[in-house]
């Protein structure tokens, strides 16, 4: 009988034991944390806006066209070519020569105008589609982030009202989570596609140079007929 | 410049009186006639000598006086060499008679009156010197087109950046 007693009071002890235990468990423990949602919801959301706000990326500056870029150099190219010109000229004054000549110095001043001409415009293009793309991008980074922090305070906004509703915290935390993490995904999906958009900068880079490579061909081409005219002239 | 005008412009300018080997090779027969008409021409120049009022000048230079590229010196030679012309008058117009259509284009001083050669306007090295200008002046356009590339580089970083708003959410979580 009394070994039957002690086991009585071993399990009652036992159980106020585990009673206690239960009592101060993870889940009571979460408990309190969803208790504490409520007032910790605006700190929280606050310090991620704050944070938000701050990672903004800046504007992509428009880049400036250069037209003074190959001024000096071709100045004193066309001085040169001129005074060679002029040289020639002198050396061969007879009016047959003349015609020759003045076909030629045409053909000459013809391609460096023809490729000054070119690849300023090329360059001058390429400078404003680089600039509209930074407009376009600017004003798509822009709602893309005031899209997601709208987003993030009306989540908030939502959660607070709830609070001082005195519904289930446990729920409004769950909610507000969902809300986040929508919003914070969103914001990835369409960053990663402005990301691959972003290659077409590179498109435009090699077709400035395609282009460019193109008129520099043919302005050899132009020097070498004009060269070729010359000499048949001269037959 | 043709293959061709080179080796001609070359045999008159050395006053060459034979055909080397290496030449023959490049030509084909009628271009080989055009050369071996310039080297006769050389050897009959050769040959003749002025008269001795003309000093140890040969034909070829006294023709090359005469080109009407330096018409003072074409005057001088005119009147202080009046009498020695008028004795070697009949060798000089033996000379223009067989060499009159053999110089060709390329140095006979009728041709030059008219209209320069093909062979003067590419030795005297203008129209090379305009070519070589040309292509040196592109030459830098396309150095100074390199530097582009930084700014190109630049603006690609630019575009390559994103927002990383995303983090700011993760760290408050």
């Amino acid at each position: 009988m009394k070994n039957f007693n002690t086991f009585i009071a071993k399990s009652v002890l036992i159980s106020m034991v585990v009673a206690v235990g239960l009592v101060m468990s993870p889940a009571s423990l979460a408990n309190e944390d969803t208790q504490r949602f409520c007032t910790k919801l605006g700190p929280i959301s606050q310090g991620m806006i704050s944070g938000m706000q701050n990672k903004k990326l800046p504007a992509i500056k428009n880049r400036p066209i250069d037209k003074s870029k190959f001024k000096a150099l071709r100045l004193e190219t066309d001085r040169k070519r001129q005074e060679l010109f002029a040289k020639l000229y002198e050396k061969y004054p007879s009016q047959a020569n003349k015609q020759a000549l003045d076909e030629y110095k045409s053909s000459i001043d013809k391609s460096f105008e023809m490729r000054h001409q070119k690849v300023d415009s090329i360059r001058e293009n390429f400078i404003n589609s680089v600039n509209q793309l930074a407009s376009s991008y600017n004003y798509s980074t822009a709602e893309l982030e005031s899209k997601v922090i709208t987003s993030v305070q009306a989540a908030s906004d939502m959660a607070q009202t709830k609070c001082s509703q005195g519904l289930d915290q446990d729920l409004i935390r769950t909610s507000y989570r969902q809300s986040i993490i929508s919003a914070r995904d969103s914001f990835i999906a369409n960053k990663t596609i402005k990301e691959l958009d972003n290659r077409k900068i590179e498109n435009l880079i090699e077709q400035r140079n395609s282009d460019i490579e193109s008129v520099h061909n043919q302005f050899l081409s132009m020097i070498k007929e004009a060269k070729v005219r010359l000499i048949a002239a001269l037959k | 410049m043709r293959k061709i005008d080179k080796i001609i412009q070359y045999h008159i300018d050395n006053n060459l009186t034979a055909m080397s080997k290496k030449f023959t090779g490049q030509l084909n027969d009628e271009e080989i006639s055009e050369v071996k008409n310039v080297i006769a021409l050389n050897l009959k120049l050769k040959k003749l000598r002025v008269a001795p009022a003309f000093g140890k000048h040969s034909f070829e230079e006294v023709i090359s006086r005469l080109d009407i590229e330096k018409p003072a010196v074409k005057r001088k030679f005119s009147f202080s060499y009046f009498s020695a012309a008028a004795v070697s008058m009949s060798a000089l117009l033996l000379v223009f008679m067989i060499g009159g259509m053999s110089l060709t284009k390329n140095s006979s001083p009728s041709s030059k009156d008219s209209i320069a050669s093909v062979s003067d306007i590419a030795a005297d090295g203008s129209v090379d010197s305009i070519s070589n200008l040309s292509l040196a002046d592109l030459k830098i356009e396309q150095a100074q087109l390199k530097n582009d590339n930084s700014a190109d580089e630049s603006t690609k970083i630019d575009f390559a950046s994103t927002s990383n708003m995303d983090e700011a959410i993760n760290e408050k979580f």
